[in-house]
């Protein structure tokens, strides 16, 4: 006993270093609450900043030292099966390393319009965010996939009512609410799960054969409840109801950075909760619930941001959709459909934020996010203008932009898996996804509608945009959005050089 | 090279005036018509180069067979277990793309003189003019799916906001509308490319890839044979089987990779049909939505009222090309055995578009929208040939959509030149114009004939090709039966009645104007009118005179088409129908 302490000390204490990038972020939120109790004045959030990119760039070499180690050894199990550090992983958590650095950037762009007084708590919520993200890209207990989540979570329950107004708490609170059910609903789940299998590691293969053994009802009843917390934080329909009112209440950054990163988290242990319940035959067609949610995710998504007004909720629904194209490649389920998912929410990354880049630089012009208001932009700003209709182009899926590439290979394993598995809701995905592509161009065009169509009304006078290393941020966003079309064999090259595990069902 | 510098040439001019400020108005002009100049220079070098007869190389699917061939690998893309994926850069001409090539060029620089009359966002209109000037042009050369369908996309935007914002009154909904539709199609056409890139596989790079094959030079029929028996055999593994998006492999039903989902051995069936008919259906659609093709024609009037001037003459002259060309070479070319098997359909659609476009023609007051709708008409004809599958119907199709490329372009013009005089289109306002502009009422009236119909003229040649497929076709294939040309001569009728009723009530009787402010502005055609209707004068009665300027380009490739595709069709039929 006292020997399998010491020796469990000491596996924790090696693996500590596994985890430095973490470890950074941790002690990066003390700084920035010390930081941000001691200074004042113009300077802060400039300050503030800056010192979240140094911590971001040392978080960010960690990584890349994390995955030198993992070239060596394809897969890590650390902290007594709490945490399984693998490629697939490490993608995941390079790219939201990414999307913390353009946050950072499109903070710097954004502080004159987020609140003064909370800038702290603001750059705080962030690193929260982050880290239960990169916590979540790595959980493999269904313990830490809790905490993970609610690192999220809680975080995101301040993004809510970051607003300050009655309108925002008020969303806020309801984001609590739904919240707190789903975790509550989950952590039962997780209970249940454990009294079947007295245990919480979801990818060792005693646990699904444990389940597979068990009738169906029950297993489905568990497995259902823990789901249903994952697809809350990817905002998968029916549990997407919160997010339109965060979107349209938080501060642009944040948003941008909420609306990919969290996601991506939830999606990568959703992926590795799908392929470990498809190794064993359940009686249960996994495919098909989540191919209709898929669907069902797409189809919501994409008609209820038909009817909005302001361009913030409008994302907020398109984000809706993006997790039902996401979870296309997923219950595709063969290693293509990973590797198209990959490809998707690196494309996802870099057009929203190049979208919300643009709304926010927009928005002095503008005075609010109302869509009207971007009328007759083309002609004052063209080159802003032109900007974000690459976004929203690459986001329809037209070529020649990277929203094209990762389009056809999301569709594409979902065909490819029809042809070979034969399962009929996998090409009902394929032509529910190639639809919702038709609804989407009715919402992404309108702001460039407006833009280019409609003149501005009279007695408005319209200010010139002139933010020249904005501009450039946004070129740099575009440029490697249409890299990604014209050359995606480069990137897809950087995956398979990573060499990482698909563990799903063997084809 | 040729063909890349005919792609590309706008997207360089292109690149340069980005960076010029907005008010440079005359430079615009000039790079406007230089650069489509340029294209219609390389695009006359093309034709030039082009080898006819016999002993040229003839067909359409076999890469050989394809002169001023440019081939380079572009995307490699290894997806694991799914094998690897290659897209190339493949231009080329056959004796079916290069005069619709040529035409297209023509049109272009006749859209970029007419241009000069864009009063508004220049700078923009130019971007947007040189950037579908490219994309067009690109449809009609690409052999490679994927490249195809990115031009044939990259159509819709700039095409979307030239409506937009140059348009008329209701050009927002046009706009939209027009954008909408293709993309619908597009989208068909998308889904098809998928499960066709999934299915068919590159028998040399396979092979090489397997080390059955050395290289590319030892690639000869018997090596290519045995890498497909392997494949049949099931002795290469998946993840070395080389996929391609290269349109003439997937015409070659030896490179189905066996019980993939669009391969023969395959008994799976979808909404009750073989897959295989089913993309045909679905690729049918796609781009009978862009020929357009009644039920799905109702974008393109409007889309025409609203459009500029040399907007609409590039949409009718060639935007509907593009659509006819898809047919040819991808819905036909891919799936013979859909186009024999659905031939009937094809024929219906045809005359219903044919009878249907010219009642509604009939009924027009506006005089641009029923120049639309005899296009919807005569765009059934090239339907109607298709459905023959004839060497004469085929020839027809071809000769029809370069016809008809010239003859709305000058339509178009027509109804623009109207336009700018008196910002009304409506024909019951004018009468009588014949006496007050003598050169124009000549043009209107050789335009009119043409386009009804008129031996010695273009639009006859067309006509009279494919009905002469279109009845053979009941003894030469059984494919169609009689009674839909029968029905579809009807359509030659009422095609004159509406262009000869036009012409009577606008330009004959006693001259009259609805109001008395437009009389100052009705002069004729000026210098730059002149030089935009005399080349295609010219070129509508050069091919109505001696049709063989056309058909000598086109047989070659056409009588291979019709004999090695329909036998491949029928014996493709025999295997989907055998499970």
């Amino acid at each position: 006993m006292d020997f399998r302490i010491t020796h469990s000390l000491h596996d924790l204490i090696s693996d500590t270093k596994l985890i430095l990038p973490e470890i950074i972020l941790a002690i990066l939120v003390i700084v920035i609450l010390i930081t941000g109790v001691v200074t004042r004045g113009k300077s802060k959030s400039i300050l503030l900043s800056l010192i979240i990119f140094c911590g971001l760039i040392f978080s960010a070499i960690m990584l890349y030292f994390r995955l030198t180690d993992i070239m060596e050894l394809p897969e890590r199990i650390s902290f007594s099966g709490f945490l399984h550090i693998d490629s697939l992983a490490i993608i995941f958590q390079f790219l939201f390393m990414a999307g913390g650095f353009l946050f950072t950037i499109l903070s710097l762009a954004a502080r004159d319009t987020v609140g003064k007084d909370s800038e702290t708590e603001y750059y705080v919520i962030f690193l929260g965010i982050l880290l239960g993200s990169m916590f979540m890209a790595m959980a493999s207990n269904l313990l830490m996939v809790y905490i993970s989540i609610e690192l999220v979570s809680i975080s995101s329950y301040m993004l809510a009512s970051f607003g300050f107004n009655r309108k925002s708490i008020e969303s806020g609170m309801k984001y609590i609410l739904f919240g707190a059910v789903s975790s509550a609903v989950m952590l039962y789940g997780i209970s249940l799960l454990y009294g079947y299998t007295h245990s919480l590691d979801f990818l060792t293969s005693g646990f699904i054969d444990k389940l597979a053994a068990l009738p169906a009802l029950p297993v489905l009843t568990a497995l259902m409840m823990v789901m249903a917390g994952l697809l809350f934080k990817m905002a998968v329909v029916p549990f997407h109801i919160w997010t339109p009112d965060i979107y349209e209440g938080a501060p642009v950054p944040l948003i941008a950075f909420f609306s990919v990163v969290p996601k991506l988290g939830g999606l990568v242990i959703f992926a590795r909760f799908f392929y470990t319940l498809n190794q064993q035959p359940m009686g249960i067609d996994w495919q098909m619930i989540f191919g209709m949610l898929a669907i069902l995710t797409m189809f919501i998504g994409n008609l209820a941001a038909l009817w909005q007004k302001e361009a913030k909720r409008m994302m907020g629904y398109s984000s809706i959709a993006h997790a039902g194209y996401l979870l296309t490649g997923i219950v595709a389920l063969n290693a293509f459909g990973l590797l198209a998912v990959i490809v998707h929410a690196t494309v996802y990354l870099l057009m929203n934020f190049l979208v919300f880049l643009l709304i926010e630089l927009y928005y002095p012009v503008t005075g609010s996010t109302v869509i009207e208001n971007y009328a007759g932009q083309f002609r004052k700003s063209p080159a802003y203008a032109a900007l974000i209709l690459i976004g929203f182009i690459s986001l329809i899926g037209i070529p020649p932009t990277g929203g094209f590439s990762s389009k056809l290979l999301l569709f594409s394993s979902a065909w490819d898996g029809y042809s070979h598995q034969g399962s009929s809701i996998l090409l009902w995905l394929v032509i529910a996804g190639v639809l919702n592509t038709l609804i989407s161009v009715f919402y992404y065009l309108r702001i460039p509608y407006f833009m280019a169509f409609r003149e501005h009304g009279e007695g408005r006078h319209l200010s010139v945009l002139h933010r020249p290393f904005y501009l450039g941020v946004g070129i740099i966003l575009v440029l490697f959005i249409f890299i990604i079309f014209i050359r995606p064999d480069l990137l897809l090259h950087i995956l398979n050089k990573l060499n990482f595990v698909y563990r799903g069902m063997t084809q | 090279m040729i063909l890349s510098l005919i792609v590309f040439i706008p997207l360089v001019f292109l690149v340069v005036i980005l960076f010029v400020p907005p008010d440079k108005i005359r430079l615009f002009r000039t790079v406007g018509i230089v650069s489509s100049g340029l294209q219609l220079v390389f695009a006359i070098d093309a034709l030039l180069h082009f080898r006819t007869g016999p002993g040229a190389p003839s067909g359409i699917n076999k890469e050989s067979a394809f002169q001023l061939l440019e081939k380079t690998g572009w995307i490699h893309l290894s997806l694991g277990h799914a094998g690897s994926l290659n897209i190339d850069y493949i231009l080329g001409l056959d004796g079916i793309s290069i005069p619709l090539v040529i035409m297209s060029a023509l049109v272009i620089f006749i859209a970029a003189i007419s241009s000069l009359s864009i009063r508004k966002k220049i700078k923009g209109y130019y971007i947007l003019f040189l950037l579908l000037s490219s994309s067009v042009m690109g449809c009609f050369m690409a052999l490679d799916l994927f490249l195809f369908y990115i031009f044939f996309e990259f159509m819709l935007l700039p095409m979307y906001f030239l409506i937009g914002i140059w348009g008329g009154p209701r050009s927002e909904y046009a706009a939209i509308k027009f954008f909408l539709y293709t993309l619908l199609g597009s989208i068909l056409v998308f889904v098809v490319m998928i499960g066709l890139y999934l299915s068919t596989f590159d028998p040399v790079q396979t092979g090489m890839k397997a080390g059955l094959i050395v290289s590319e030079q030892q690639a000869t029929p018997a090596a290519v044979q045995a890498v497909r028996d392997s494949v049949d055999a099931g002795k290469i593994r998946e993840s070395e089987i080389m996929r391609t998006f290269n349109m003439v492999t997937m015409m070659d039903p030896g490179n189905f990779i066996p019980g993939s989902i669009l391969g023969f051995h395959q008994a799976k069936k979808i909404l009750g049909l073989s897959p295989r008919l089913l993309a045909f259906l679905l690729l049918f659609l796609g781009f009978a939505i862009k020929l357009p093709s009644v039920p799905l024609h109702t974008w393109l009037p409007d889309a025409h009222v609203e459009a500029p001037t040399p907007i609409s003459v590039i949409l009718a002259g060639i935007l509907l090309k593009t659509g006819g060309y898809g047919m040819i070479r991808i819905a036909y070319g891919i799936f013979p055995d859909g186009g024999i098997h659905f031939s009937c359909l094809v024929g219906v659609m045809g005359v219903i578009s044919i009878l249907y476009g010219a009642y509604n023609a009939l009924a027009m007051k506006d005089l641009k929208k029923m120049i639309a709708y005899s296009s919807v008409s005569h765009m059934g004809f090239v339907m109607l040939g298709l459905a023959s599958f004839t060497i004469e119907g085929i020839n027809g199709a071809v000769f029809m959509m370069v016809s008809h490329g010239i003859l709305s372009a000058m339509l178009f013009l027509i109804a623009g030149f109207i336009y700018d005089r008196t910002q009304d289109r409506m024909i019951e306002n004018y009468s009588g114009l014949a006496g007050k502009i003598p050169q124009f009422t000549a043009v209107v009236v050789v335009a009119f004939f043409a386009s009804l119909g008129l031996p010695g003229l273009s639009g006859f040649i067309g006509e009279f090709f494919v009905f002469l497929g279109s009845f053979q076709s009941h003894v030469v294939n059984q494919l169609i039966p009689r009674w839909i040309p029968v029905i579809a001569t009807a359509g030659i009728l009422l095609g004159a009645s509406y262009f000869l009723w036009t012409l009577q009530r606008m330009f004959f009787g006693k001259y009259w104007l609805r109001e008395q402010a437009w009389e100052p502005s009705m002069s004729d055609l000026d210098l730059r009118e002149k030089l935009m209707f005399l080349p295609l004068i010219a070129a509508c009665i050069a091919i109505g005179i001696m049709p063989s300027l056309v058909t000598h380009l086109t047989e070659n490739s056409v009588v291979t088409m019709v004999n090695d595709l329909y036998r491949t069709g029928l014996n493709n039929l025999h295997l989907i129908s055998g499970l």
